[in-house]
């Protein structure tokens, strides 16, 4: 049995030692001085704009960045304030203006550099900075749908109380879902808590469902299970480009817009400073820029990356700059008041 | 002592996760209305799974009675086991590209743990069906008696066994997390509750407690729990009154569900990929990676698990792995994030073992291991009379019986370590195997492509598990 077993464990064994092997090869590929920075899924993965990123930032200082996949903000918060001083990063990235209200967790990051660049005339100027953090791309949140569907047009929020709507709507669960939040949120700050727990009970007979992802939402709208999405303006400049399908549209809706803001900060405890300090700058290159437009598929916050782009066949919309007064309950709230 | 230090040590590394993060414990702030409603939806939800699970399920059985061809029947059986070896996210994805409108909600829930485990449920349901009412049937049969009238009297005496597997499907429905999330639309489960703690409020210590008392009401239900003889029979055996062709549509259902859904997404990704011009990425390393890591992660199942088994009958261990519900995936990645174990590269690969070990073993011992340590304790026993060492036993009449439970339990932990995009996303922190791939392809609106790879991963953990379970055939033969 012993001989058996040997026979069966040399195969394997040679699989581990090469796996091992290139794993091996990879972190000793990683130099000493290194900026780790602590991101999210989408950003960091082979499309995201951090391989681009990473290359160019190579390029353009002779030092290396390290993305570090935490997964999405919620646990890029949880991580940094369990490993506290003992975290490896330097800087965090992907973090909305939602997220950044846990004082706790803002104590942990120091001031920005300055920055000398011009914004974009469509970027929310005034919202660049929020305290130790710094915007690096954005978007406003609308309605998605596809232009053949032929379905009527909505012109503002209320008008999807309308009984075309029916079972049309994919919304996204506030809990896990940042566009969520900001929908919710949108509600709340427009029409008061209350005022939002009579729209969302007169909604949800237009709502075809509630996903607990954006990714999984989205899904469901490619496959033509609804016909609306709350999603980011920018989502069909995806279609546009990759697929050459431009069936896929926003709705601009007359209501102004609320918009995702994402944002980067430098860890008080990073080991290198300066380089951290270089690459926040770095991020408002136009190149470094137009990488983040085109992975993202977000806006770009400098002037004249858009330019030649499909996201200037983007209209520009009027934008509501969403409230941080309102608190995370109000929002869940309302969530927690619809009884489907 | 060494079968103590061996209990104890098993029982630190179940519960170093709470070890680990008990320090960042701090005030603990519940609202208890708001959990008494989400333990209020889980019962329900999970009331009510049971028992359409446990009524399909005899359906299922009756399925497998029609069948009298071995070759087709060991089809049927796997086909049976399917659905609930599937990562949850793969099947509901399936099944939504089909189901069209899906019922989200407490109906969707429902209907996706009835196609998941009503299978499973089918083949405990056959393997009572034959060790108990096999000699009754042909005497019923012989005797006149009709279907229903014999099937009313089987259901009437299975209510012990009926209970059993009650209690069994109520822990996995209750501690379920993945279906409420992508299917309950807003009702909140006591897991999903969980989450919102950790991923929206940043309630670590909130979300520690809830699961705390989460595993005591798993463990205050369990104390009834005692586990069947040979769940698994392998007589093939027909048994007369107890068949219906009409069965075998529960068990065929689920599998036609996730195979056209799954293809329906990929033919779309095919094209798009051919569309791309031959713009394929290099997924060797990160096939290699995810075998190896699955591999890895089934060999220290394997010894695990025959370390349980050599140290088997320790009441407190016994009831503790039957009834302990590990804190939730994040948790437990975030947990091993804070302890550095100063194994240089290794020590992702190390970390991910250990996760994986106390997520899965708690649900492999429930799942069949006890049962078949369970039905060795009369052999045991007598050796033990007879004077026989632990040692002589556990290699004599315990390991040469339940190797291929080992092996087949081993198999099924690598398969589901391969899927997993929970753990490693975390340890890891980069694509690194190819299940995090594709749900950084889902990410970046390529679902498309995402559907096509699910097919390779789920071909990749097939492998891996034939490569566990076959293993038994080589080590069982005489040199």
């Amino acid at each position: 049995m012993l001989r058996r077993l040997f026979i069966i464990m040399t195969p394997v064994a040679i699989l581990v030692s090469i796996y091992v092997y290139l794993y091996q090869k990879e972190e000793n590929a990683l130099p000493e001085n290194n900026l780790v920075v602590y991101t999210y899924s989408s950003f960091a993965d082979a499309w995201g704009a951090g391989p681009e990123l990473k290359k160019l930032f190579k390029v353009k200082t002779g030092a290396t960045v390290s993305f570090v996949d935490v997964g999405e903000a919620g646990i890029i918060i949880q991580r940094v304030m369990l490993e506290n001083k003992k975290t490896t990063a330097d800087i965090v990235l992907g973090l909305d203006q939602f997220n950044l209200s846990d004082s706790k967790f803002t104590s942990l990051f120091s001031e920005p550099p300055k920055l000398e660049f011009k914004v974009d005339e469509a970027a929310p100027a005034e919202k660049i900075k929020f305290g130790d953090f710094v915007a690096y791309c954005w978007s406003p949140i609308t309605l998605i749908h596809r232009s053949s569907d032929k379905n009527f047009t909505p012109q503002k929020l209320e008008d999807l109380l309308s009984s075309n709507f029916k079972d049309k709507i994919i919304l996204l669960d506030p809990r896990t879902s940042a566009p969520g939040y900001i929908f919710f949120h949108w509600l709340v700050q427009t029409k008061g808590e209350e005022g939002a727990k009579d729209f969302v009970s007169k909604i949800k007979k237009s709502v075809y469902t509630v996903t607990p992802s954006w990714s999984m939402g989205y899904g469901l709208f490619k496959n033509k299970q609804a016909d609306y999405i709350f999603s980011y303006l920018t989502s069909p400049v995806y279609h546009w480009i990759e697929e050459k399908n431009y069936d896929y549209q926003p709705l601009y809706l007359e209501d102004p817009l609320p918009y995702h803001i994402e944002y980067a900060g430098i860890l008080k405890s990073t080991r290198n400073q300066r380089l951290a300090e270089d690459f926040i700058k770095f991020l408002y290159d136009k190149d470094a820029q137009r990488i983040i437009m085109d992975k993202n598929y977000m806006l770009p916050i400098t002037a004249g990356v858009v330019d030649k782009s499909e996201f200037t066949k983007l209209k520009k919309v009027a934008l509501l700059d969403p409230s941080l007064q309102i608190s995370r309950d109000a929002v869940l709230n309302v969530w927690k008041s619809i009884s489907w | 002592m060494v079968r103590r230090l061996v209990l104890t040590l098993l029982f630190l590394v179940l519960v170093s996760p709470y070890i680990f993060l008990f320090k960042e414990i701090q005030f603990i702030n519940i609202d208890f209305k708001e959990l008494a409603k989400a333990f209020q939806n889980t019962l329900i939800q999970s009331t009510l799974s049971c028992i359409f699970t446990i009524a399909f399920g005899f359906w299922a059985a009756l399925g497998l009675g029609s069948i009298e061809q071995n070759k087709k029947l060991r089809y049927f059986e796997m086909a049976c086991l399917a659905p609930s070896f599937l990562p949850a996210l793969f099947f509901v994805t399936a099944v939504l590209q089909i189901v069209r409108p899906f019922p989200f909600g407490i109906v969707g829930i429902l209907l996706i743990h009835t196609l998941m485990y009503a299978g499973l449920v089918g083949l405990f349901f056959k393997t009572i069906f034959q060790n108990k009412f096999q000699t009754l049937s042909e005497q019923a049969y012989l005797e006149g008696a009709t279907r229903p009238q014999f099937l009313a009297s089987v259901i009437k005496n299975m209510s012990v066994e009926i209970v059993m597997i009650f209690l069994f499907l109520f822990v996995q429905f209750f501690t379920s997390f993945s279906v409420p999330l992508l299917v309950g639309q807003q009702s909140i489960t006591i897991e999903t509750l969980i989450y919102e703690k950790i991923r929206t409020s940043g309630a670590l210590s909130d979300a520690m407690f809830i699961s705390f008392l989460e595993s005591l009401f798993v463990i205050i239900l369990l104390l009834f729990y005692r586990a069947q003889k040979n769940f698994f029979s392998r007589s093939k055996d027909k048994i007369h009154l107890m068949s219906s062709r009409s069965g075998l549509v529960i068990i065929i259902l689920p599998i036609v569900l996730f195979v056209i859904g799954s293809l329906s997404g990929s033919w779309i990704g095919i094209s798009q990929l051919l569309e791309s011009g031959g713009q394929v990425p290099n997924i060797f390393p990160l096939i290699l990676k995810s075998v190896g890591i699955s591999i890895f992660v089934g060999l220290s199942l394997m010894i695990t698990l025959s370390l349980v088994a050599w140290a088997y009958g320790n009441i407190f261990f016994d009831k503790f792995l039957l009834s302990y519900v590990p804190l939730s995936t994040v948790l437990i990645a975030l947990g091993f994030l804070l302890v550095h174990l100063k194994l240089g590269f290794m020590e992702p690969d190390i970390k991910v073992v250990f996760a994986m070990i106390i997520l899965f073993l708690p649900v492999l011992y429930r799942f069949e291991f006890k049962t078949k340590l369970h039905s060795l304790e009369s052999q045991v026993e007598v050796a033990n009379l007879m004077g026989a060492s632990r040692n002589l036993i556990f290699s004599q009449i315990v390991l040469p019986q339940i190797f291929p439970s080992i092996l087949f339990l081993s198999g099924l932990g690598a398969f589901w370590t391969i899927g997993d995009f929970a753990i490693t996303q975390i340890i890891y922190g980069k694509d690194v195997t190819l299940a995090l791939y594709i749900q950084s392809l889902v990410g970046s609106y390529k679902l498309e492509q995402a559907n096509l790879l699910v097919f390779l991963l789920l071909f990749l953990g097939f492998l891996v598990f034939i490569l566990f379970k076959e293993m038994r055939h080589v080590v069982s033969q005489k040199n």
